[in-house]
């Protein structure tokens, strides 16, 4: 059974999770969800990988992050999106259209 | 839960705790107790749960540049968890191996008891053909106590191989395995003074019997055979509660030192009594680096050398034929090494800093080789001079020199 390539997808995880930052403020886990339910279970994000996410685009000025106290008294991360990040989501989708458009060309949908 | 946290201790069980590796840990606790708890509510069962979220944890590789740490390829990523079972294991397993070996070291040191008895009894028989058998017996018993002996230790040795894996490779345990094995070596190390203090005593008072039996008696099998054979007996009991004493503890200091260990270069047997000092390990290279890394590791390391030393003189005494002269020649030996190891047990081990003053070349070799200097020294006015009753005095001035000297340079 073919997996989503790893070297693609991450170059894209950033893209992913400001995807649902764009939205609304989210936090770890829920985002975690999020794209397991977007793609259909076909693509879930390890713990480490969405981590090291986080703390790129928070470093790239991408998003901010800010605590929050939920329900049940526990503290959680949150992460809200900046300009910045909405400009370079903006970026990166352009940059896949294009990719995307490139590639099929070579791409062949018969057997052989 | 907690076994979600216990998972996590582990992974992050070799790096420092810097601000961004604990800042990393704590957000990935979150994120896998979220998980656990919506994984929960879905209806799955706790281990299923922790299955999963194991599986699709991710590796630290990932995260390394996101808490300023460098992996490079023969980091310490791949360490070996040993988890308490194999603790466990380990330390009783220990423990009884250097019993096997406190136990064969004894049979091998009592081998010339045979011959020595012997040696008597075969004037107490007339007929010619007695005397022959029992000389017979004897040669017999001295190869049977040596073959035990020799069998016990290399079997010893044989089942302390099957856990080289904790020098030869890079070795983590996690928090949970390291408070049973700290509450294990508190427990011990009762038990362990006493038998060590036994086996000294044993050991100093091996010649009293040869002394008290000469003084009582005049009788010449009792003084010339019994009471050396007695020697030799009490020192063998001696010498083996002094080996089997450190097993349990030995094996407790070793796990609790797997997790500060850096390298496959850092030697995993010293073993280091002064738990003030944790510094002194990862400063590896200091300008007064040889001095400072043999300081710290002579006063315990004393306790191996001394094993050795029984070991070596167990088989000096093998090769040697049963002369009461190479007897009482070994017996000094011993006694040597004893009250050396009783004064560096009694010494105050408050080495101060691992910054020591600059020491010159000349004074670090001497320093560093400083009780194989003392012992030559003993040795030549022994054998060269012939002073051995002026120049054992050199141990108790030696040890006094040495003090000196350390604070000297070992302070600021």
């Amino acid at each position: 059974m073919q997996e989503i390539s790893s070297d693609v997808i991450r170059g894209y995880n950033d893209t992913i999770i400001l995807y649902f930052l764009r939205r609304e403020d989210s936090y770890g886990y829920e985002i975690s969800k999020n794209i397991k339910t977007m793609s259909d279970g076909k693509y879930l994000i390890k713990e480490t990988t969405l981590y090291s996410a986080f703390t790129r685009l928070e470093k790239n000025g991408y998003i901010s992050s800010f605590s929050r106290e939920a329900e049940n008294g526990k503290r959680r991360t949150y992460y809200r999106i900046t300009d910045a990040g909405r400009d370079y989501y903006r970026e990166k989708c352009e940059e896949w259209l294009l990719t995307k458009d490139v590639i099929e060309r070579f791409i062949s949908q018969e057997a052989v | 839960m907690e076994a979600i946290r216990e998972y996590l201790n582990s992974i992050f069980a070799n790096l420092p705790a810097t601000d961004e590796v604990l800042k990393a840990k704590q957000e990935l606790m979150t994120m896998m107790e979220d998980k656990y708890g919506e994984l929960m509510s879905e209806g799955k069962s706790e281990s299923e749960a922790l299955e999963i979220i194991k599986e699709e944890f991710g590796n630290l590789d990932e995260i390394a540049d996101s808490m300023g740490i460098r992996r490079d390829e023969n980091s310490e990523n791949y360490r070996r968890l040993v988890d308490i079972e194999e603790a466990r294991d380990y330390i009783s397993e220990n423990g009884f191996s250097q019993f096997m070996l406190g136990v064969g070291v004894m049979f091998c040191i009592m081998c010339v008891v045979g011959p020595i008895l012997s040696d008597g009894l075969a004037g107490f028989f007339r007929i010619g053909a007695l005397s022959k058998m029992v000389s017979a017996f004897s040669i017999i018993s001295l190869f049977v106590f040596i073959a035990v002996g020799v069998g016990l230790i290399v079997l010893s040795s044989a089942r302390k191989r099957e856990w080289r894996f904790l020098s030869d490779e890079l070795c983590t345990i996690d928090a949970e395995t390291e408070t049973y094995v700290k509450s294990q070596l508190d427990s011990h190390q009762v038990t362990r003074g006493l038998v060590l203090a036994a086996g000294i005593v044993l050991c100093s008072l091996s010649v009293l019997p040869t002394v008290l039996l000469e003084i009582i008696f005049s009788n010449e099998f009792i003084t010339e055979n019994l009471a050396p054979a007695l020697l030799f007996v009490i020192a063998g009991l001696g010498v083996c509660l002094i080996i089997s004493s450190s097993g349990k503890t030995g094996a407790c200091k070793r796990l609790l030192k797997l997790n500060s260990r850096e390298s496959l270069d850092e030697e995993l047997d010293d073993e280091e009594e002064d738990d003030e000092m944790p510094s002194r390990h990862t400063t590896g290279s200091d300008s007064t680096g040889t001095y400072a890394a043999a300081a710290s590791s002579e006063a315990a390391s004393i306790i191996d050398s001394w094993e050795k030393e029984t070991t070596r003189t167990v088989e000096a005494i093998k090769e040697a034929k049963a002369d009461t002269i190479d007897q009482v020649r070994v017996n000094e030996l011993k006694k040597e090494l004893k009250k050396e190891l009783k004064k560096e047990l009694k010494k105050d081990k408050t080495y101060k800093t691992p910054n020591g003053r600059e020491i010159s070349p000349l004074m670090d070799t001497v320093l560093s080789n400083y009780w194989a200097i003392v012992f030559a020294i003993f040795m030549i006015g022994g054998f060269v001079f012939g002073l051995w009753g002026r120049m054992w005095l050199i141990w108790i001035i030696a040890p006094i020199v040495h003090s000196y000297l350390k604070k000297s340079y070992g302070l600021k």
